[in-house]
């Protein structure tokens, strides 16, 4: 302390501190945090599957998320068949098959695919356009949708430090964590008819792949720091140490969206020729023509601009953004959330149903969403099926 | 798996337990209104929950917990500065218990400067002289170089500097204006 003007902050710091007018030891706390956490998680995957975007650690929580409110449910559930089930909603369903003393895929079309490849305790299983992609504890099993064609990622680290986001098209699915060095390693996965290839890149932990195509990947992370929110020109990329430049093997651009300014951009070039400096970095808004088609140059694809937009306005739309405390209050208690309790539960990626049960069950609840009832409020409707025998988990489907 | 679910419950409970009053004082000198940091640290625990399974076993959970807190707060602030200032969401608490009015005068300039400073410079004010944090520290949990943090402690601590000095130079306190850099 070097005068009596910051020993008199420290008291006055400490004497309003110790002014707490209640006390904070409600148990309610944690179990509200564990509740919201919970229905984040949940429209987490919703969101992200509209982004096409899996299960991945973000730095800053930028999620779309609403109550949960307006289930509705009669007197007991419906019944339906599985048959049904899978019929109308195209649902592929993974499940432990005797006859092959592994594990299948039962696709919507009555069909049987092996994935005897497989080993150890499936987490999570999606479709893409062209593959299946089944992890487990230790792996990342990636097949054909005949299951003729396989190969299995071992990440290296604990299967909850990875993120596998899928792009929104489906067309690939990346692998990412972040290292004991505190870089971000990216694998991007692609499928050229059963030839799987992978392009791996390293960048800083901080920034968060939202989407991509081709040409263009869509980062978000914090450009207030370096640019202030103000258009123009600046060494973002070289400010915050993003490495961006590592992901010139996969793209010809890269954008960042702005976590503390929805709506606001930044693209670097990644050409090697260019470099990523001052006159190659550009920040404004995504809704700025001329920013839309220095993303378009940049990206040599005049349909990057289009990925960014839809991007951001899925990811900082109106219905978007932080997460309030007070959406918390408002959406009732945490034991009225159907998945509250449940021990697995599922998403469909367009967020059109939701699956749960508990390890074991031999019946599945299957909400269903609806149109928006009268009041606004997202509504769904509550069945049960039957699951196929040796049923592990529903298959994900993108793109 | 429900087993190891519970088991991570219930260890984020005692973490709460544990942990919840502090975060709640210095969301309060964040914000200077309690109902707005139970809002905070509501916020706070639902993200730190969410990482849960990724933190637990290390020995940074509340490092991590408190650059939540911290950073939430930048967020909210950028979203809700349309329609709350600073001096408006600071509470003014008499404080009956102070012998000397000059004193008790000067506290409250103090904290009505505070509530006025940019959330950074406050946020750096608060890890600084409440938390005791070093530079190095305090930078980590902001997302901050070294640098910015004693940039901002400059400039916070120079401007109540000059906003109490001749009350502090009426009540005999020594303050360095030249510190101020």
């Amino acid at each position: 302390m070097s005068d009596d003007l910051e020993r008199m902050l420290r008291e006055e710091l400490s004497e309003r501190a110790g002014s707490a007018p209640v006390s904070f030891t409600d148990q309610g706390l944690a179990d509200a945090a564990i509740g919201g956490a919970k229905r984040i998680r949940r429209r987490r995957r919703v969101s992200a599957a509209a982004g096409g975007m899996s299960l991945v650690v973000l730095g800053a929580i930028t999620v779309a998320w609403q109550p949960w409110a307006g289930l509705v449910q009669t007197d007991d559930p419906a019944p339906t068949s599985t048959a049904d089930v899978q019929e109308t909603l195209a649902m592929d369903i993974l499940l432990e098959d005797d006859d092959i003393d592994g594990y299948a895929v039962l696709n919507a079309d009555g069909e049987t695919i092996p994935m005897e490849f497989v080993e150890g305790d499936p987490i999570e299983a999606y479709r893409l356009s062209d593959a299946y992609v089944v992890q487990t504890q230790t792996s990342i099993n990636v097949a054909t949708l005949d299951g003729s064609s396989a190969f299995s990622l071992e990440p290296g680290v604990d299967w909850e430090d990875w993120g596998t986001p899928v792009r929104s098209d489906g067309e690939e699915f990346a692998v990412t964590y972040v290292t004991d060095d505190n870089r971000q390693s990216f694998e991007i996965v692609q499928n050229s008819s059963g030839d799987f290839t992978s392009e791996v890149f390293e960048t800083a932990a901080e920034i968060s792949l939202l989407d991509w195509s081709d040409s263009v990947a869509v980062f978000s992370g914090d450009l207030n720091t370096a640019t202030g929110g103000v258009p123009g020109s600046y060494q973002f990329n070289a400010d915050h140490e993003w490495g961006l430049e590592a992901a010139s093997g996969a793209f010809e651009s890269v954008v960042v969206l702005d976590d503390y300014n929805p709506g606001f951009a930044c693209v670097s070039d990644l050409d090697p020729e260019a470099g990523t400096a001052s006159e190659r970095e550009t920040c404004d808004s995504v809704e700025d023509e001329d920013f839309q088609q220095t993303v378009a140059d940049f990206s040599g694809d005049e349909q990057a601009a289009e990925l960014v937009e839809r991007v951001n306005t899925e990811w900082y739309g109106e219905e978007e953004g932080f997460l309030e405390a007070d959406d918390i209050y408002e959406s009732g208690e945490p034991e009225d959330d159907p998945a509250f309790d449940a021990e697995n539960w599922y998403i469909a990626a367009d967020g059109s149903w939701e699956i749960y049960f508990d390890t074991g069950d031999e019946t599945w609840t299957l909400a269903e969403y609806g149109e928006d009832g009268d009041d606004g409020v997202e509504e769904a409707k509550l069945s049960e099926f039957t699951a196929p025998v040796g049923a592990v988990m529903p298959v994900v489907s993108y793109g | 798996m429900s087993e190891v679910k519970s088991s991570h419950d219930e260890e984020f409970r005692e973490y709460v337990a544990a942990r919840s009053a502090g975060l709640h004082r210095a969301a309060y000198l964040l914000t200077g209104n309690w109902a707005t940091a139970e809002d905070l640290v509501q916020t706070t625990l639902t993200k730190t929950y969410l990482a849960w399974g990724r933190i637990r076993t290390t020995d940074s959970v509340d490092a991590y917990a408190r650059r939540i807190l911290y950073n939430t707060n930048a967020s909210w602030w950028r979203k809700r500065s349309n329609r709350e200032k600073p001096t408006e969401i600071f509470e003014d608490r008499p404080d009956p218990s102070r012998d000397f009015a000059e004193q008790s005068a000067m506290r409250d300039a103090m904290w009505k400067h505070i509530a006025a400073l940019p959330k950074r410079q406050r946020a750096v004010l608060v890890l600084r002289y409440y938390e005791n944090r070093t530079d190095a520290q305090i930078a980590e949990v902001l997302g901050i170089s070294v640098g910015t943090v004693k940039s901002q402690s400059s400039r916070a601590l120079a401007g109540m500097r000059k906003r109490l000095g001749d009350r502090a130079g009426a009540l005999g306190l020594t303050v360095h204006p030249g510190e101020a850099a």
